[in-house]
């Protein structure tokens, strides 16, 4: 199989050589795309999925604007969204995720699971790190206690926390054992979490260095970093995955601004761009010379309220007038521009267990207005403080001016981001609009931590339900698709009868492209995958 | 005197916002996000689809009180601090001045962020961090005059009559060296007014819904290349603002400053 998808590759390169030679290359790419079979896709191509079915030509560099720096590139350590996008194009996953949000293979060949507690991952042979020492299951069970050690100061090790035990069986293949049943206990291997790196590069650099000096497996290899100007990646020549990446070098830039990024999209400064400004969507999909990918259900919004006791949304019904007091449709329109979706629960329209047909509340001043009446509180009054986010800044003035409609009081309060993060981390928000940033594989992975009552985000918000921990232990132990899908639709139920989170909005993921870049693929993560990519 | 016309006239603009004003500034009007200026909407509408001059009346009412209240904040400290310093001198002198040098030495945008940082967001808070940082220059202009007159012989003459000291500073003395604080208070709007702008727009000024000046610049700032009239309103306010503050110093100092009158009337 590995043979017959190598020559394949080849076929491509030699269509991509025959293709440089040319003065017109967009006229050809596209005459290319009827040879290989792929018709009706129109000049511009937002390629579906796993193995690109066009021509992909060698070679080249991509330059890529992001939101922000990565700031570390040690998979274990990293945070943020750029963070994890650049280590995982330096690191291989054990696990890749499919476009209807299965597991499928990456460094993990197949697995198996003998009983509901015991996992045993087969891993590829003859794939090496780009220090040339060997990837094999001593190296997994390096990286994995790595996380799991106090001392590395991992954020990952919360996801991983059911896990009991970790052991190499043989060269190729590793046995892990946990503490209790976990149906979604495979998904963060997805992410950092499963990004291998060389354990010998890791004793090399410590701890400390480690961040700067990233050694794995993966499509590229790290070649230079400036931090907040520039990263830079180069191809691995000896890649597992023959013929890929397609690209020599990949240039990443922070860089801030939205209206920026846009203009370096638009000059040619850059191939690919993060996070386009949503007031531009609409008029930037009428542009030819630039391709608006749009990945639906990569973030969801709600309006979170603090249950502790001396706060307002200590009573049920005033979170629940909540429900009916906002306008969705018009929050979606102003927040959002009328992109992404109006959304009534936490489980992201990008996964299977999402129920588009549920939506349980409507716009009701009537009904927000029976329910303020039954919360006692008389003309309620509530503090809600902003980041100086553009689309929260909007939403928050509107839902303030719904709650008046309805007799509550909402005062808004501008902070910088370190003092909001510091104010929610001490649970001293009485109301805010933070929303859950980002999409993951299983709801589990999120919806624990914000309704689970050991959730660092249920603590904040004084939140603890019984019924709800009881929902979570039976969804963790369930393996059938279906009955997990019934029990995350009444753990939903019980999330919007409680109201500490009023869901209203899913957003999209937006990424510009120039018509030259192919084999795009747009994740729910939005995290970008360098290694499918060509340049035309 | 251009710049009394143009204050005067703002200050008329402020005061009849409620009767000027189209619509109400915080009515939210989804349907219209951004549109450009029409018979409907004279300057069109912001992100939340609110009429952008009804927001500009309104953002005038509380720019020019900020700006003018700061300043009013400031001599009412500074003047005092400053007459006594001058008067008395030695030690009292010596530590008042060191300490204002200290708070004039920092830059005032950044003296004024740490300021209202501390104190907490909001258009109060952000008016007295302004007049703290404008406090040292009156205090220091009258400081100056004081003593170039403390030494006049009608000072003198009043002293060895007996007298009180308050009397001889406020009787005596402030009459004649208020004419500077004026036309410096004058100049002062203007910097209030910039500076307040410039705290909202980091957002410690004005919290929303409310808008002022600044705070519009700062929501509009993001739809530059989309919605250029939503930018352009509230900058060219707070140009015409600071212009008018600066063109009423100026005529005021010609008109008060006695040489330069005697110039004039020779010319």
């Amino acid at each position: 199989m590995v043979n017959s998808k190598a020559t394949h590759e080849k076929k491509f390169i030699s269509r991509s050589a025959e293709k440089e030679s040319t003065q017109c290359p967009s006229l050809l790419s596209r005459r290319q795309f009827v040879k290989a079979g792929v018709a009706g896709v129109g000049g511009i191509v937002i390629p579906s999925l796993s193995a690109p079915a066009f021509a992909a030509g060698r070679g080249g560099t991509l330059k890529v604007a992001l939101t922000a720096d990565p700031i570390s590139f040690d998979p274990h350590l990293t945070g943020n969204l750029q963070g994890r996008g650049a280590a995982q194009s330096i690191h291989d996953t054990l696990f890749g995720i499919d476009n209807k949000g299965n597991l499928s293979p990456m460094l993990v060949d197949r697995w198996e699971q003998p009983d509901n507690k015991t996992y045993l991952l087969h891993l590829r042979s003859g794939v090496k790190f780009h220090d040339g020492t060997d990837f094999d299951a001593d190296a997994v069970v390096y990286n994995i206690n790595r996380i799991r050690n106090p001392e590395t100061g991992s954020i990952r090790s919360g996801e991983i926390k059911a896990l009991d035990r970790i052991e190499a069986v043989d060269r190729l293949t590793v046995k892990m054992t946990l503490k209790y049943p976990f149906a979604a206990f495979l998904f963060p291997f997805t992410d950092v979490s499963g990004c291998i790196g060389s354990p010998a590069a890791f004793e090399k650099y410590g701890k400390e260095r480690a961040n700067l000096n990233p050694v794995g497996t993966g499509p590229f290899k790290f070649a230079g970093y400036s931090q907040d100007t520039e990263t830079v990646l180069e191809r691995n020549g000896n890649y597992w995955d023959a013929g890929k990446p397609y690209v020599d070098r990949l240039i990443l830039r922070p860089i801030p601004t939205g209206s920026t990024r846009l203009i370096e999209l638009q000059t040619g400064g850059v191939d690919l761009s993060e996070g386009l400004p949503l007031q531009n969507i609409a008029a930037l999909r009428t542009q030819p010379d630039i391709v608006v990918s749009e990945r639906v259900g990569f973030r969801w919004e709600y309006i979170g309220f603090n249950a502790k006791e001396k706060f307002p949304g200590s009573n049920a019904r005033f979170r629940q007038a909540f429900q009916w007091a906002i306008d969705r449709e018009a929050l979606h329109h102003v927040a959002y521009f009328g992109t992404g979706a109006v959304g009534y629960s936490g489980i992201l329209p990008s996964h299977p267990f999402h129920e588009s047909a549920y939506k349980p509340f409507t716009y009701n001043k009537d009904m927000a207005g029976k329910l303020l009446d039954e919360s006692g509180l008389g003309s309620a009054e509530i503090t809600a403080y902003l980041r100086p986010e553009p689309v929260k800044q909007r939403a928050a003035q509107l839902v303030q001016a719904m709650a008046a409609d309805v007799g509550v009081k909402i005062n808004l309060e501008q902070l910088d981001y370190a003092s909001h993060r510091a104010k929610l981390r001490s649970g001293e928000l009485p109301m805010d609009m933070h929303g859950w940033w980002g999409y993951r594989p299983d709801p589990d992975q999120y919806l624990s931590v914000l309704l689970g009552s050991d959730g660092s985000y249920a603590k904040r918000h004084g939140y603890n339900n019984p019924k709800m921990d009881d929902l979570f232990r039976k969804q963790r132990a369930e393996t059938d698709r279906d009955k997990r899908r019934a029990l995350f639709r009444r753990i939903t139920d019980l999330m919007n009868e409680d109201a500490i989170y009023v869901p209203w909005h899913y957003s999209s993921d937006f990424k510009g492209l120039s018509p030259r870049v192919k084999g795009f693929h747009h994740a729910a993560d939005a995290i970008i995958e360098y290694k499918h990519i060509s340049l035309g | 005197m251009a710049g009394a016309l143009i204050v005067g006239l703002l200050l008329l603009v402020a005061l009849l916002a409620p009767v000027l004003s189209p619509y109400p500034p915080d009515a939210i009007n989804y349907r219209h996000l951004l549109s450009p200026p029409s018979t409907e909407h004279l300057l069109g509408t912001d992100d939340l689809g609110r009429d952008i001059l009804s927001r500009l009346l309104y953002g005038a009412q509380l720019s020019l009180s900020a700006g003018i209240s700061a300043v009013i904040l400031s001599v009412l400290v500074g003047v005092p601090v400053g007459l006594v310093a001058g008067y008395a001198g030695g030690m009292t002198d010596e530590l008042v001045m060191r300490v204002f040098d200290s708070i004039i030495a920092l830059p005032p945008l950044v003296l004024a962020l740490t300021i209202s940082a501390v104190l907490g967001p909001g258009l109060v808070n952000a008016t007295i961090a302004i007049a703290i940082v404008a406090v040292p220059t009156y205090a220091r202009l009258i400081r100056g005059q004081v003593l170039s007159i403390k030494n006049n012989d009608y000072i003198l003459a009043a002293r060895s009559v007996g007298v009180s000291s308050r009397a001889v500073l406020f009787r005596h003395i402030l009459p004649n060296v208020i004419s500077p604080i004026i036309v410096q208070a004058a100049l002062g709007v203007g910097f209030a007014i910039i500076l307040e702008s410039s705290l909202s727009f980091i957002g410690l000024g004005a919290q929303p819904p409310t808008s002022t000046w600044g705070s519009m610049v700062q929501t509009s700032f993001q739809y530059l290349e989309l919605a250029p009239w939503f930018v352009i309103a509230p900058s060219v306010a707070i140009f015409v603002a600071v212009l008018g503050a600066n063109l009423l110093g100026e005529g005021l100092r010609n008109f008060l400053d006695p040489n330069q009158k005697k110039a004039a009337q020779k010319t």
